[in-house]
């Protein structure tokens, strides 16, 4: 009956284990992708110019945000949150859009005129003769991305610690 | 009744008519003799032939394998067939000449480099290659090798295109709107940005939710043409190939340049 109890328990400790490490996994790589669209951006060459699409949307009243009053706003911002659901784009020279928005990449959401709004971008190279590829921004999913893969992080050593307690009982037993 | 002889009288209106009869008889039979003799003058607009070296890379080899389970050939053509008769609307009719492959670099990732290789490897040269007796017109390589910042890529002076697979859960298989948006380039088509627009050459985003996460060009989820390109096309359509002289009711067709038959280059 111990016996069976044991296995059992290892069999869970098993699965929480494989659990975290394929999440751990998945949000590393998931980041790194992430990180490597951001490095590539100098890729392409002179004849191809990048261009961002920035785009905005209402939410309700999130927990952290930036009140847009507060800085000296890009107006590409105040662009996506007058033009709702909409790409609004200009050359990627043009705007501090991405710069100010990483810069309060703790409070992505934005409060303007007491409504919220999230901000979402992407990007594109235009040139001779291509069909775009474009490479998404969006901050929400990146820093939820991070939050994963720290929480993964510290589950591991738990899932670890765990497994020890376990097969520390079990060889205490025999 | 005079003189043993029955009169009939015709009158000017019965008169009238056996002449228009006469005239119309003869007429009809001009037209015929012209119809039959010179059968292709009488179509308003001349098929344009263009014939289409189709090349492909070992990542195309590997596609077609899994998960399409078919040749490479047969994969490249079934695509191409399909983007093939959207351009009969301008009366351009695509040749397949021949298919070739070509070993592509997996370093290489810029768009340019990656169609310049295609080029270089295959040893095409727009109206000078020869397959099968054909001189072929245009390149169409296929790949499914990632391309940095592009789905597909045109050298609209060279007369050659590359396009990468690519589907998408909620778009299907883009890769027909990308080999239409890139052979509407070599027809001197440029890119709309416009919302909602209806064009292959439009290239605003479309988000596509879940579970594709993905922007993709709206030109990849349309096989239609604003007016703008249908003119443009139209204008341009004889840019590439040889305009073909049907033969109709006279029999065999002619080229108004004839492609010269020599040995296979490739």
């Amino acid at each position: 009956m111990k016996h069976e109890k044991l296995v059992k328990r290892l069999k869970v400790s098993a699965v929480i284990l494989l659990a975290a490490t394929v999440l751990t996994v998945w949000m590393a790589a998931a980041s790194a992708q992430i990180a490597h669209q951001a490095l590539d951006d100098d890729e392409m060459g002179d004849n191809y110019y990048k261009i961002i699409w920035y785009d905005a949307e209402e939410i309700s009243k999130p927990s952290t945000y930036w009140i847009l009053e507060e800085g000296e706003a890009d107006p590409y911002i105040q662009e996506a949150l007058t033009d709702l659901g909409h790409f609004s784009h200009c050359f990627a020279n043009e705007t501090t859009f991405l710069q100010q928005v990483y810069d309060h990449d703790a409070v992505w959401e934005i409060e303007f005129e007491g409504c919220y709004y999230s901000t979402g971008a992407c990007y594109c190279y235009d040139g001779p003769g291509l069909m775009p590829k474009f490479y998404t921004i969006h901050f929400t999913l990146s820093k939820q991305l991070q939050k994963g893969a720290v929480a993964s992080g510290v589950m591991l050593p738990f899932a670890w610690i765990a497994v020890g307690v376990v097969w520390f009982k079990k060889v205490k037993q025999t | 009744m005079r003189n043993g002889y029955r009169y009939y009288i015709e009158s000017p209106m019965q008169k009238c008519f056996r002449r228009l009869n006469t005239k119309i008889a003869l007429f009809l039979l001009l037209l015929t003799i012209i119809v039959l003799s010179v059968p292709s003058s009488v179509s308003a607009v001349l098929p344009q032939h263009v014939y289409v070296l189709i090349a492909y890379d070992e990542e195309w080899v590997s596609l077609a394998e899994w998960p399409y389970y078919y040749t490479p050939e047969t994969l490249a053509h079934i695509f191409f067939e399909v983007v093939s008769w959207r351009f009969l609307l301008f009366d351009i009719q695509f040749i397949i000449a021949g298919y070739t492959s070509w070993d592509s670099d997996d370093s290489i990732s810029h768009p340019v480099l990656r169609l310049n290789e295609a080029i270089e490897e295959t040893g095409f040269e727009s109206d000078l290659t020869t397959v099968n007796g054909y001189r072929c017109d245009i390149l169409v390589a296929f790949t499914d090798q990632p391309i940095y910042g592009s789905w597909g890529i045109a050298n609209d002076t060279l007369g050659a295109v590359l396009v990468k697979h690519f589907t998408t859960f909620w778009g299907g298989n883009h890769i027909d709107n990308i080999l239409q948006h890139e052979i509407s380039h070599l027809y001197g088509c440029e890119h709309h940005v416009e919302e909602d627009l209806d064009c292959v050459m439009n290239i605003y985003p479309a988000y596509l939710d879940w579970p594709d996460w993905i922007n993709v060009a709206e030109g990849m989820l349309t096989d239609n043409w604003c007016d703008i390109c249908t003119a443009t096309i139209m204008s341009n359509r004889e840019l590439w190939g040889h305009v073909f002289r049907g033969g109709g009711l006279g029999g065999g067709g002619s080229y108004e340049t004839i492609p010269e038959k020599g040995d296979v280059d490739l």
